[in-house]
């Protein structure tokens, strides 16, 4: 080898990396235009399909909840156990959801009061944080929104729209609860005369558990409210003035003929499953529109319209033949002698009854705006 | 200088050494040539390809258009109570050719009323544009087993061929049936083409 | 000293094949991932592609029929009218067998109806028991 060691380096050598520097220059230069590209792509697009995501999760699935029972009747202070939000009545009914579900995620009443971020893991929000606002709004009811408000820039969107299911009811005229021809007879040297007697209203799981009857009209009471409606009571009651006073001493709920008690409704924690109305058992008693008080008597001798609300409860129906039972205690104050018709005895709540109003739908639209 | 000695030493030993000697710098040169080329190349290629992915833009105005369509369509076809007919059930019933004119453009403005309602329907979140519009047309099969195109409600035109979407829905069709052609119980596809104006 | 004993010095020569595999390694993956994209789907793509709202139509529908057809030959006939629309409009065969099967239970008879749709890029069977109280 000739041995070159003049410190002078050769051309060739020089031409070549020369070259080389150029095209390394080059590629580097280009660096900067691969991040651009990868960025704004995925931010667009992925708003957009996070909105249409959370649009299907809410609209067309029933929610996911760890023990069995549905989530939207788990106690307020385990939201853990809530793993997935769904609004839709079952998975075979899409786009029907169920008015207890939309509102225990809107919150309105106030019951599990989750933070965003507890909204975003049970929406499927991935690991990117993004502001959303998800609304809500029925045929003739006020709006219902949860999150941030919406802003004027780009957001991804997505509307569906849906049907709401309502309850169904049994709208039952006083005069067909009577029974006729009850005697009463004042006994010697009292001024009056107090009859007592039951009026039930029997809920069969059997009988509302059709599954000829597609889940959108079932009724559930499992998961859904019950209404009974009594009309015309004055007319009825108030008419016939031997009768003093008319009350319902008590409400109580019977499964399978037992009580139901405080202890039925605990899941092993504290607080009832809807303990957003403080007393228990979880029902609702209206006289003419106004509340009244679980516990207290109700005075029904001049109402015109008893309502009462049944709130749903996983544990009501625990075998496929169990009957459910709401139990009035009437209590009549008679202050003369003669033949009464007193409101009392059992009363079906079923398909077949012909006070029954089925469930029926009413239309809304649910928007997803996801920035 | 350099050059010059190089040359003279090349010139004077040129003959008695062997010719690799003489072409051995010319590998650097090429080295670098080949090194440059191969980097620009699987550079060029490599993050070139990556732009084209923005296009996904386009797609998801459609598929919310389809999924608007979709559920309206699917609403309007849910009865209100169990064993009831939908609403479009109705409207079809009444669109029927057999029907007669006057009872076919009752059906028509019957399903533009309630179509146009549902497209302005909005929660008020966001700011609703009413720009979205529609038109309709009904397919049926008749005796001799021909899909007819039956043209229905609609409002407003698509002149300039905006991107447009196709919704339908299959209706049970009660005592249907063509002009001078026999009437059955069937079913009819309702399709419904939706664009932004 | 000159210690070589090659003809030739071809150490570079490595060097320069090694390149040219790399090279071609490495245009050969840009190529595939080009063609990818091209070829390759969006997820608004993927969701217009699945035809969820067919199958729930076309599901609801049979069953309807089934429910509401008074006879074998009714539902023949919707089921006919289903078949041809579909193949004419939505480039969909659909076909769909209802049986009125021997199986009941204690408080239900059932029907059995099969669906099956097929639009060339989804293939859907199902089976669906329709429950009718005895």
């Amino acid at each position: 080898m000739i041995k070159d060691d003049s410190g002078l380096i050769s051309l060739d050598f020089i031409v070549g990396f020369t070259v080389f520097l150029a095209a390394f220059i080059v590629v580097i230069s280009m660096l900067p235009g691969v991040y651009v590209n990868i960025q704004s792509s995925s931010a667009d697009s992925g708003r957009d399909m996070t909105a249409y995501r959370t649009g299907v999760i809410l609209a067309e699935d029933s929610g996911i909840s760890l023990n069995g029972i549905p989530w939207e009747q788990q106690p307020p202070m385990r939201p853990e156990n809530i793993v997935r939000f769904g609004l839709a009545v079952s998975k075979e009914t899409p786009n029907i959801l169920s008015p207890e579900k939309t509102e225990r995620f809107f919150n309105v009443p106030a019951y599990f009061n989750l933070t965003a971020d507890e909204y975003r893991g049970k929406l499927m929000f991935g690991e990117r944080p993004r502001s959303f606002n998800i609304s809500f709004k029925e045929d003739g009811k006020e709006t219902l929104y949860i999150g941030d408000r919406v802003p004027d820039g780009m957001y991804g969107f997505s509307k569906r729209y849906v049907k709401v299911k309502g309850a169904g009811r049994l709208v039952v005229p006083a005069e067909n609860l009577t029974r006729d021809g009850v005697n009463i007879k004042l006994p010697e040297g009292a001024d009056e005369y107090i009859c007592g007697n039951t009026t039930s209203f029997i809920l069969s799981y059997a009988n509302l558990s059709d599954r000829s009857v597609p889940p959108a009209y079932r009724i559930d009471p499992k998961t859904e409210r019950a209404f009974i409606v009594i009309g015309g009571i004055n007319t009825v009651l108030g008419a016939q003035d031997g009768i003093s006073s008319a009350v319902i001493g008590s409400v109580e709920l019977l499964k399978d003929g037992d009580p139901i008690t405080a202890a039925d409704y605990d899941y092993g924690v504290k607080g009832s499953a809807y303990s957003s109305y403080p007393s228990y058992p979880p029902y609702i008693c209206k006289v003419d529109g106004v509340p009244v008080e679980n516990g207290t008597e109700i005075p029904i001798k001049d109402a015109d319209v008893l309502e009462f609300v049944l709130f749903p409860n996983a544990m009501y129906f625990p075998n496929p033949d169990s009957k459910l039972e709401i139990l009035f205690e009437m209590r009549y104050t008679c202050i003369t002698d003669g033949e009464y018709r007193f409101i009392q005895g059992e009363t079906d709540y079923g398909y077949d009854s012909p006070y029954l109003v089925p469930p029926h739908l009413t239309d809304g639209v649910l928007e997803v705006c996801i920035w | 200088m350099v050059n010059g000695v190089r040359n003279e030493i090349s010139a004077g030993v040129s003959a008695g050494i062997p010719a690799y000697d003489r072409e051995c710098g010319q590998l650097f040169a090429m080295e670098g040539l080949i090194a440059a080329a191969i980097m620009i190349t699987a550079a060029y290629l490599a993050l070139g390809t990556v732009i084209p992915h923005t296009n996904a833009d386009m797609h998801v105005s459609e598929m919310q258009l389809k999924q608007i369509g979709d559920d309206i369509l699917y609403m309007m076809d849910l009865p209100d109570g169990n064993g009831g007919k939908g609403y479009l059930e109705s409207v079809v019933y009444n669109a029927s050719p057999n029907r007669g004119p006057v009872a076919n453009s009752q059906a028509c403005a019957a399903f533009n009323a309630t179509f146009m309602n549902y497209l302005r329907m909005s929660t008020g979140a966001t700011i609703n544009l009413d720009t979205l519009r529609y038109s309709a047309a009904i397919y049926c099969v008749d005796d001799s087993g021909e899909v007819i195109r039956l043209p229905f409600a609609n409002f407003g035109d698509n002149p300039c061929r905006n991107p447009s979407v196709c919704c339908a829905r299959y209706v049970a069709a009660e005592d249907w049936g063509l002009i001078g052609q026999s009437s059955s119980d069937t079913v009819v596809r309702l399709e419904v083409m939706i664009w932004r104006d | 000293m000159r210690s070589k004993t090659k003809i030739s010095d071809d150490n570079a020569e490595w060097i320069l094949l090694m390149g040219f595999v790399v090279s071609f390694a490495i245009i050969f993956l840009a190529i595939l991932l080009n063609l990818s994209v091209a070829a390759g789907q969006t997820p608004s793509d993927s969701v217009t592609e699945f035809p969820k709202s067919q199958i729930r139509d076309i599901r609801a529908e049979l069953t309807d029929a089934a429910v509401k057809s008074e006879s074998e030959s009714d539902f023949e006939a919707k089921l006919d009218a289903i078949r041809k629309l579909a193949l004419a409009r939505d480039n969909a065969v659909v076909e769909a067998n209802l049986t009125y099967v021997g199986y009941a239970d204690a408080e239900y008879g059932y029907a059995e109806l099969t669906v099956h749709y097929n639009n060339g890029v989804t293939e859907y069977d199902g089976t669906y028991l329709l429950p009718k109280k005895l």
